[in-house]
């Protein structure tokens, strides 16, 4: 035999512990908890990801104006996807404090700059032009265009799961693609 | 004349109290499935067979990492400068084709001269070799916890089969293997410079610990750590090693690489030239140390201020350690595996990039922890201990900020868990979990 049970000496058995049936009460309630905290949390990150890709975005905004503003021209990115051996990356690292090239759902930023770009509905023309997406949790690009008429349209409220798998866009430092910002709602 | 009825067993209202716990406990790691030889072998071979078939995939899948040590022994075999940008990825469109991205090599010399001998293989089959290499590691890791932990005297069988658990149910494990990471060979060779320290083997012990030191810089903190325990003669050794290491290194291949890995270094910590690679991966998403997590935090433009929370906190923290090691090992010299593990995690918190394949080194303190609860029978670290091992283990890297640092959370946990698991020590610590007479 193992050992035997050492705490039950001296003990009064009706007043320390707990019974099965709390304890299987106990176990219900956590679950439950648990069930209902669940989706809780996977709004929480999903909302905190774009949160967070979307910040990122914004800075390399900051650093492509920067760039721009000093050479009178956007740093060029012909093909849109980054990796790290683009020339872009170490054109705007002196205007970074910290530079990702994933988004937060780990896949890579695109970024189009310069003339003669076609994307989201648009034509770039001007050496100043820059264009930055993230294809959200799904990694492909959205069937969507800008609409100048109706900027707004561009806005999405994220209801189901679906929706963190839009796009989204920042064109010359404005997000015209993007979760409806918390102002609004 | 009717027998009286037994009264009936009210289990649902009987109470149950901590020692019944215990009990029940007792009785599960004392079973014949935890005692039986036979069924330890049983588990063994099964795990390992998982563990195999899990890994085997990767056999054939492009290697994240591993390219850059191919890379970096042709380039020395080459004569050419592995820490230049340019002339590394000329090397790499030359070898392995434009089309293939292959990160900067940014590791010791020493480690692309332990590959020169593999780089002659075509880089398909240096996959397949450097793959059943590190599947060796990882048996030869849990032989050296093994060891180390003196699992052979547990009287239950229990805490080898976490172990071998621990190969299968172990992210990061399989991703140094997925991505052909050298962080496996790094452990082995200091589990083996321990196993071999606690034998009184000092000069082996410092040889294998100097060889991992000049493959990653962290297991330096041991020396310090020696250092501070007046453990000269083992640190005369280190030096004499390093230092023979090192000339051997520039008999058989030239002093150029040296400085060239001197000067690449002296441009990275003056911040002369940051490359975006740098800047990306020391703020990555899943970098989960804490000079990310704060960079993470403080996304601000305030330069100075990332600056001192992303360099002074780990510090602070590591002499935070050293000293609780100290005075741990001050008062129980003998408590070795402890002091390992808190220096094992500190590794993982103050290195400026920490991915999940590096926390395979928390193979090491969750082996330990376990053994302990069940050796002491402290079953009430259970439940706290499994939910932090599950985020360690297993965690889905991605999510925005802070959902991103849950495994380094849960290790911060885990650590602040083991502190309090060690300092406060039960009062009968020499309860066996079963007598010898049963």
């Amino acid at each position: 035999m193992c050992d035997g049970n050492p705490y039950k000496k001296g003990k009064n058995l009706q007043t320390h512990g707990f019974t099965i049936l709390e304890l299987l009460l106990f176990l219900c309630g956590t679950g439950i908890v648990l069930v209902l905290l669940v989706p809780v949390y996977q709004t929480a990150r999903e909302k905190a990801t774009q949160r967070s890709t979307m910040a990122d975005m914004a800075q390399w905004a900051r650093a492509i104006s920067a760039y721009t503003a000093d050479h009178g021209a956007a740093p060029s990115n012909p093909r849109g996807r980054l990796n790290f051996r683009k020339p872009i990356l170490k054109e705007l690292t002196p205007y970074l404090s910290t530079l990702r090239w994933s988004d937060w759902w780990g896949d890579v930023y695109w970024v189009w700059t310069g003339p003669g770009n076609d994307i989201y509905g648009f034509h770039t023309t001007d050496a100043k032009d820059y264009i930055i997406a993230s294809l959200g949790e799904d990694n492909a690009f959205e069937n969507w265009s800008y609409d100048p008429a109706h900027p707004e349209a561009g806005f999405y409220r994220p209801a189901e799961n679906k929706d963190y798998f839009k796009d989204i866009v920042l064109w010359n430092g404005q997000f015209i693609r993007r979760p409806e910002p918390e102002r609004n709602r | 004349m009717r027998k009286p009825r037994p009264a009936p067993v009210r289990w649902l209202s009987r109470k149950i109290q901590a020692g019944d716990v215990v009990h029940a406990f007792d009785r599960i790691l004392c079973s014949p499935f935890f005692r039986n030889k036979a069924i330890l072998w049983s588990v063994i071979a099964g795990l390992s067979v998982i563990f195999v078939l899990q890994t085997i995939q990767y056999v054939w899948v492009w290697n994240t990492d591993s390219p850059s040590y191919y890379l970096a022994a042709r380039g020395i075999v080459r004569h050419i400068n592995i820490y230049d940008d340019q002339q590394f990825q000329r090397l790499a469109d030359d070898v392995l084709g434009k089309a293939r991205i292959v990160y900067p090599y940014i590791y010791w010399p020493f480690l692309a001269q332990l590959f020169t001998p593999f780089s002659v293989l075509p880089i398909r089959d240096f996959f397949v070799v450097f793959h059943i290499l590190n599947i060796l590691f990882a048996f030869l890791g849990l032989c050296l916890v093994y060891e180390l932990l003196s699992l052979k005297e547990s009287k239950t069988n229990f805490p080898i089969m976490f172990l071998f658990f621990l190969l299968v149910a172990n992210v990061p494990l399989i991703s140094a293997i997925e991505y052909g990471q050298i962080n496996l060979f790094v452990l082995d060779l200091i589990l083996l410079s321990l196993v071999l320290l606690k034998k009184n083997r000092v000069f082996l012990s410092s040889l294998f610990l100097c060889g991992a030191v000049l493959i990653k810089i962290y297991p330096v903190l041991f020396l310090f750590v020696f250092l501070f325990q007046k453990k000269y003669k083992y640190l005369k050794w280190t030096a004499l090693n390093g230092l023979g290491i090192f000339l051997l290194s520039i008999a058989l291949f030239g002093k150029t690489v040296w400085l060239e890995f001197v000067k690449s270094g002296l441009k990275i910590f003056s911040g002369t030239t940051q490359s975006p690679f740098t800047l990306h991966y020391i703020a990555h998403i899943n970098n989960n140390t804490l000079k990310s997590f704060f960079l993470q935090l403080v996304p601000s433009p305030s330069a100075a201020l990332e600056f001192a929370l992303s360099w002074l906190t780990p510090v602070l923290l590591v002499g935070f350690l050293l000293y609780l090691f100290l005075a741990k090992t001050s008062l129980a010299r003998d408590d070795f595996n402890f002091g390992t593990s808190i220096i094992l995690m500190a590794c993982l918190f103050i290195s400026p990039i920490t991915w999940s394949h590096h926390f395979v080194i928390m193979l090491f303190p969750l082996a330990y922890v376990m053994s302990r609860i069940v050796r002491e029978k402290r079953y009430g670290y259970l439940l706290p201990f499994g939910l932090l091992a599950a985020f360690i283990l297993y965690n889905p890297l991605y999510g925005g900020f802070p959902f991103n640092q849950l495994r380094l959370f849960a290790s911060l946990g885990f650590l602040l868990m083991l502190l309090h698991f060690g300092y406060k020590l039960p009062k009968d610590t020499d309860r066996s979990v079963c007598p010898e007479n049963q």
